[in-house]
Parts: structure tokens; sequence; C-alpha cells
């Protein structure tokens, strides 16, 4: 069976667009080449659409979803014809449509607030910066937690960091720059009088964030991300997943300059904001996903979580094990070790705390500094 | 020696005969790179006989594979061309003082892969393997070989391939591609077979080991697959899986035998012991 489609780059314009709205972003070129494909077809069936369309315009595996919906919606949509696809509401307007009245732990746009931020910061006397940096975030009003965003921002970390196998021109270094020696050579007659070099430089280490986001950790995972997106503009590689029913990932969610905008986009795709925990099995979940790739292998991994876990805690102490083996550097941040009369006696801190290297409260700005110096022991000791 | 397929289905019958069995998503997308002239680019885990699709393409089509393997650091004269120092120096020593001599001619040019695929255009595959390894700086440089299939040598010029090369590139993904690059390219996700589609497999890469065995072992590596391990077993290791079975002198799978080989399939203490202990779900006894 042929597809009762007529090939025309209409068609194909009009099934990007349809792309587009589901999230898919696609370019001219990846049209062209859908366009340029479906001729190099002899008899397309609806399969072969399919496939086709899959191999030019999607480019990654995540992708795919949001590729199938479109593609059901415009080519198999309502009506049939495929010339006017179904209405589909973008998943941004979903997203706003579903918290009108923001929760305290619920994050939500504030544009107007945020360019108050360095006003109010200018304002503070020394010793209410002191009195607000032992706050805990749970026990902020709107108002300090407004001040304390302005005071994350300008926290910034000494990242460790790793021998890159990659040489740059230097100076100095152990590696003869044959090319470039040879280049000053043919000035001098062939004679070779000063030896260029090539030296290996150092590279940061990423930093990832895994960042429990159930309800008893609202406030403190708020902080947490304002203090990953600071991070993150301030040049450092930043990658970011929540933990709680599922896990996910929201590096790109962060990447928005306005931390306001990033964390309403976050709210947007973490869909387990103050459910309940399964710390174990969704931790397990981002090193099944990513346990090979460079945001958790090698790199400094920050936990935030209470470690409140419904979970087994076998689940746990594996993937803990697991994690301490492939990264670099495990940390952990317990919002209840803000308490001094608190000992990690629930099943699941104890159970992760064998394979922790550093483990601090990260309950207020004074203990995201300790992190930030914790950190920079770090690069000290690895350097 | 030139091919052409009419559709995706007879290549994928010709990739049969060179001993790859393609799926039909498969053959669609080397279908069309070949017929579009695009970079195919093709992510899965570990073992699903990525890199294997070059080498049968580089068989099927007649075509020599040249393969570039990717790893941090590599930089293009590791991967395009690097100059012959010695020659340059001894010439331009030896050279009369009174002529001019250029130590900057192709002459002088060691080509590495990237550029000897460039040369040779459709007598080749070129497969640009494990990309994600290399770093984000030759992500970038690769981008103008991807788009035009050209080449930019300060010294010398514009190097165009005078017809396009096959190119594959392969990720495990260890690291995000850029998006510049995945445009360039045409994509496919690699999944592991399915019980019925190994069994194949197995047929034509392990003919010796008798087709009763072969469907067992298909079969439990489906159920072993399904457990979750931190590495789950590609396409070569259940390959070495039946042929240990088969040197050992089993003709069917019992559970015993399983344990005892296992080392051929899963390569990691924590999986093996996860396997161990439910060998005998995994395996059992009666057919």
């Amino acid at each position: 069976m042929t597809t009762p489609f007529e090939i025309s780059a209409r068609l194909c314009a009009g099934f990007a667009d349809q792309l587009r709205r589901h999230g898919v972003e696609t370019s001219p070129e990846q049209t062209t080449a859908l366009y340029a494909a479906l001729h190099q077809l002899d008899r397309v069936r609806l399969r072969d659409l399919y496939l086709a369309g899959r191999v030019t315009m999607v480019g990654a595996r995540e992708q795919f979803t949001a590729y199938d919906a479109a593609f059901r919606a415009y080519f198999l949509g309502a009506d049939g014809t495929g010339a006017t696809a179904v209405a589909v509401s973008r998943p941004v307007a979903v997203a706003e449509s579903r918290s009108p009245e923001p929760t305290a732990g619920t994050p939500s746009a504030r544009p107007a607030e945020d360019a108050d931020d360095e006003v109010d910061h200018a304002r503070l006397t020394p010793s209410d910066i002191q009195v607000l940096k032992e706050k805990s975030f749970a026990a902020m009003d709107a108002d300090e937690r407004r001040r304390a965003a302005a005071l994350v921002r300008t926290l910034d970390a000494d990242l460790p960091r790793r021998r890159s196998r990659r040489r740059v021109r230097a100076h100095r270094g152990r590696h003869l720059d044959t090319r470039r020696s040879l280049r000053a050579a043919l000035r001098t007659d062939g004679e070779p009088i000063r030896l260029a070099r090539r030296r290996n430089p150092t590279r940061e280490r990423p930093i990832t964030f895994v960042v429990d986001v159930s309800g008893s950790m609202a406030p403190y995972a708020l902080a947490v991300l304002r203090f990953a997106h600071a991070l993150a503009h301030a040049g450092h590689r930043v990658e970011v997943f929540t933990v709680g029913v599922r896990a996910t990932r929201i590096t790109e969610q962060l990447r928005r300059t306005c931390v306001d905008a990033a964390l309403s986009r976050i709210a947007a795709a973490v869909r387990d904001w103050d459910g309940g925990t399964r710390l174990g099995t969704s931790l397990a979940t981002v090193l099944d996903r990513y346990g090979g790739h460079r945001a958790v292998r090698g790199a400094v991994v920050v936990v935030c979580s209470d470690g409140l876990d419904r979970d087994d805690p076998a689940i746990l102490a594996t993937a803990m094990q697991h994690l301490h083996r492939i990264a670099h550097r495990v940390m952990w941040l317990n919002p209840l070790k803000g308490d001094p009369r608190y000992r990690p006696l629930q099943r699941g801190m104890a159970a992760a705390l064998p394979h922790v290297d550093v483990f601090l409260p990260g309950h207020n700005l004074t203990s995201l500094e300790q992190l930030c110096a914790a950190l920079a022991a770090v690069r000290r000791r690895s350097a | 020696m030139q091919h052409t397929f009419g559709s995706p289905r007879e290549l994928a019958d010709g990739l049969a005969t060179v001993g790859y069995l393609a799926d039909e998503a498969l053959s669609m997308a080397v279908f069309l790179a070949l017929r579009l002239n695009r970079p195919l680019l093709l992510e899965g885990a570990n073992g699903v006989g990525k890199t294997e699709i070059a080498k049968a393409l580089a068989d099927l089509l007649g075509r020599d594979l040249v393969r570039l393997q990717c790893y941090e650091g590599i930089d293009a004269s590791q991967a395009l061309y690097d100059w012959h120092y010695a020659r340059q120096l001894l010439d331009m020593r030896a050279s009369d003082r009174t002529s001019s001599a250029d130590v900057f001619t192709r002459e002088y040019l060691l080509p590495r892969p990237l550029l000897t695929a460039l040369e040779t255009g459709d007598r080749t595959v070129l497969l640009i393997d494990e990309i994600d390894r290399a770093d984000d700086e030759f992500e970038a440089f690769l981008l103008e070989l991807l788009s035009d299939f050209a080449v930019t040598i300060p010294e010398i010029g514009r190097v165009v391939a005078s017809s396009p090369p096959l190119v594959v590139l392969t990720s495990n993904r260890t690291r995000d591609l850029h998006t510049a690059l995945r445009r360039r390219c045409l994509y496919h996700w690699v999944g592991h077979p399915d019980a019925e589609r190994e069994f194949r497999i197995l047929q034509v890469r392990a003919p010796q080991v008798p087709a009763a065995l072969a469907r067992r072992v298909a079969q439990a590596v489906q159920r072993i697959r399904a457990l979750g391990l931190g590495n789950p077993p590609g396409v070569g290791e259940t390959i070495d899986w039946a042929n240990a079975l088969h040197v050992t002198g089993s003709a069917t799978l019992t559970p015993d035998e399983a344990a005892a080989t296992l080392g051929a399939l899963v390569k990691d203490v924590d999986d093996q012991q996860l396997v161990a202990e439910r060998i005998t779900e995994l395996v059992p006894t009666t057919p």
C-alpha cells in the first residue's frame, strides 16, 4: 500500500513545523533531506515515510517519542488528509497551566523580583548577610529567600582538574611542536634555532548535581538548583539530574540565562516535585543511562538528599557503590545534618554513607560555601 | 565495482549475503545515506554491531574501509594529514640556495585516514569510530568534512572529494554530541536484536554451532538482557558464548554449563553474580 499523501515540499515543511511544535528542533537542511529522501523511494508506504522521516529529521534517541507523536498528529490526524494537523498545545504552555498558584516549594517565574536582587544586596549590612547565611533555607520567608538567591549567585567553586590528552602550543612544554619549529626554521635557512613546544593543558572536571525533589527537600533543592545555575553561568561544566519518583535530566533547562526562567522550565520538565522518594531506583536509573557518560564517569558528583527513601536500602547501597567507583569524587548534601543532633541512622543514609567522600549539610548559605571549600580541597589533593 | 540498490529491502538482502542481518529501520538509514550522500550517525549500546555495519558495507560495496578510531586529544595531524618533516628539512637544506624550494606541497604530505578517504572518494567507506571519545574541538573540525566532503589545509588549499565517500560515524554516548554534527548526519539508533534475529545472526556468524543450541542461547541472552545488568551483553558476546558452549562439547544449554561458561557472556563480577543467582530461571532445563 502506498501513502495517500502527495510528496510535496509543502508536506515536508508542514511536517517539520509539526515536529517543532512537539519540541523536536529541525533545520531547513534536514527538511530538504527528507524531501530528497522521499524521492529516492519508489513506492512510499506509510512505514517508509515514518522511517525516512525519523532518519532525516531526528538527531537523538530521546526525541523518538516526540517524533512518534508528531508523526501521528500530522499524518494520521483526525481528518486523515494530513493537510491540517491536529492542534497540539506547546509543552511549555501545558506546564504553565499546571500550576496557576505557585506554592512555596514549586519554582515559578518572578522576573519583577529578579530585577530587584542587586539593589537588595547593596542594602544588606554585613551582619544581615551573616544572619542570612546561617539561616536554614527552609526557615526563610519569601523576602529572605530572594536575598539568599542573590548571594548564591556570588558563589563560585574551584573545581578539580585533570590533564587533557590534547596538546596545545606553549612557550614551555615537554612535547616538540615539529610543525611550528620547521616553520620557524624556514626563516633561518633551514636551521632550527628555536624549538617550539606543546604541552598537555589541564581541564576542569564536570560537576554533576543529583537533586532530590521530594516534598521534604523542596526549599533546599531550590537553593541547590540556584547554586548549580550560578556555577553553570560562571563557565563550569555542570550537569543536573533530579531524582524523586523518577530521574530527569534537566541540564538543558538550566542553560537559560535568567535563573527564574530556568527554574520554571525545570518545574515543567520535572513531574515529581513534592512527590515521594524512590531515591535508590531513580539514582540507579541515572547510572544506568549515564554511567558511561562524562557527566558521571570521572566527574565530581554531588548528591543532595535527606536520605529518606521508600526503596529497599540495598538498592541505594548498590547504586552508590557503583557511583563511587566511576565518579572522581562523591559528595552528599543532607540538610538534616544542619541540626547538630542529627545522626545518619535512617537506613537509606546509612547504606549510602560508606560510599561518600564528603558529607555536608547544604541547608544554608554557609554550608554551600563549605561545599565550595571542599571542592577546592579535592582539587588541591588531586593536583 | 559500483552497486546500486533500488530499495531498502534490496540493500538488506545484499547485507545478508555478506553476513550482516539488518532490520528494516537500519536498512532504510543505510539506503538513504547512500542515495543522499549524507553521513550516517549510528548510536547504540556497546556491542550491538555498529562498527560491523561499516565493515559489512565496505564488503558489500566492494570498497576499502578506512577507519579512524577516535580518542581524546586526536587532532588534525593524526586524523587528516601531517607533513613529512624529515624530508622537508633535508630537501630544504640540500636544495640549491638560489632556487626557491617549496616544501609545502602535496608530495611532502603524509595522508591520514580522513585525507585518504577524501582522495579516494566513492571507492571507500570511511568509518569514524567512537566519535564521542574525541573532544569538542575535534568534532568542530569534522563539520566541514561532513557537510561538504572537503577539508582545508592552510598551506595547500581546499581538498574536495571528487565523489563523496560513504561516511559512517559511531557513538557510544559517553558525551553529548553537538547538534551541529547531528544535523549534518542521518541518524539511527542501533538496539539489541530480538531473539529471532539474534538466532539468525548466530547461524550466520557461528555456523558450526548446532541450531538447537543457538536458539536456546539466543533465548537465554534475551532473558539475561532483561535483568538490567550494568553491562548487558552485546551480540559479539552472544557469539562468543555460543562458541564457548560448542567448544566445551555442549549439545544443548543446561544451567551448569551456562554458569561454567558465563565469563564469555557477562564481563562484570557484579553482573555475573546476579546472573548466577538466577541461572535456573534464565536457563530452564526443559526447553
